[in-house]
């Protein structure tokens, strides 16, 4: 994966905190928040990085994708979304027994 | 979601993030880092599993998510959300998955939070609020108590400042598309 930097900006309490989590866990704060972000994008441990022409969906590749302008991204996602929609057909389940609160 | 997923395709073809990918990063990991739980809808978890043919990439979305099903009263709560506010269809369920939305166990209801990039969701949302709480009270009252405890999420459009916020928060999902 290509180096390249995010900057996390956290709340001074959540800072402490994590970092008080990551060194009774041995950890190094930095490590560990990069790893946290690699977590939501990696795809697989030493993959190396896609060519873009991988399949995306049943007509596109990763590269016809990523071609694409805004503008018909969101419109393919709206087409998509409407075909997800019609698939779920309108479902609803019933919720078993009270929910413990979250809040 | 979408700037999740456009995230994870730019990073592997060693492409630059734009910043709202970045944005979108640093809140999963924020969550992460605060145990919270993330959600996406039913109809997402569709699209990544029957339309996106790619299984690693929709692996690093689905093994970091829960899904959120619609309960009974869901469709009713969207139709009275879509006569209250000027959201488009897709935008009033997004809204009602954070009131009544459950878990694949069915035993939650609702989330904390709805993260969106939507500015429209979040204006709309902002200048209904009161009304929406209203009719969310009243319709409430007459369903069965496992309905009881629900209410509106807060609805957020993030920024740098979203990062920070109560430590008290469980769940982080993500809306929209």
């Amino acid at each position: 994966m290509k180096a390249s930097q995010i900057v996390v900006r956290v709340e001074p309490r959540l800072k402490r905190t994590f970092e008080k989590q990551c060194e009774a866990l041995g950890m190094k704060p930095s490590e560990a928040l990069r790893d946290l972000i690699l977590a939501f994008i990696r795809l697989e441990p030493k993959r190396e990085l896609l060519t873009g022409e991988e399949p995306l969906t049943r007509d596109l590749t990763v590269a016809d994708y990523l071609s694409m302008s805004e503008k018909e991204r969101d419109e393919l996602w709206k087409k998509w979304y409407r075909g997800a929609e019609e698939e779920a057909g309108g479902m609803e389940f019933r919720v078993k027994g009270i929910a413990p609160p979250r809040r | 979601m979408r700037r999740w997923f456009e995230a994870i395709l730019n990073s592997n073809v060693g492409k630059a993030l734009t910043d709202e990918q970045e944005l979108v990063l640093a809140l999963l990991a924020t969550a992460r880092a605060r145990d919270a739980e993330i959600y996406i809808t039913i109809e997402t978890y569709s699209i990544l599993t029957k339309i996106i043919r790619n299984p690693p990439i929709t692996k690093a979305i689905i093994a970091n998510v829960q899904v959120l099903y619609p309960s009974e009263f869901f469709r009713r709560w969207v139709k009275r959300i879509e006569k209250i506010t000027r959201l488009r269809r897709e935008d009033a369920k997004i809204l009602a998955y954070g009131s009544l939305g459950t878990n694949i166990a069915k035993t939650q209801l609702g989330v904390d939070k709805i993260l969106t990039l939507d500015k429209g969701l979040t204006s709309e949302f902002r200048k209904e609020e009161e009304r929406l709480t209203e009719e969310l009270d009243a319709l409430v009252k007459a369903l069965p108590l496992s309905y009881k405890r629900a209410r509106l999420p807060e609805v957020i459009h993030p920024g740098p400042s979203e990062l920070t916020g109560s430590a008290q928060e469980s769940s982080l999902p993500l809306g929209g598309r």
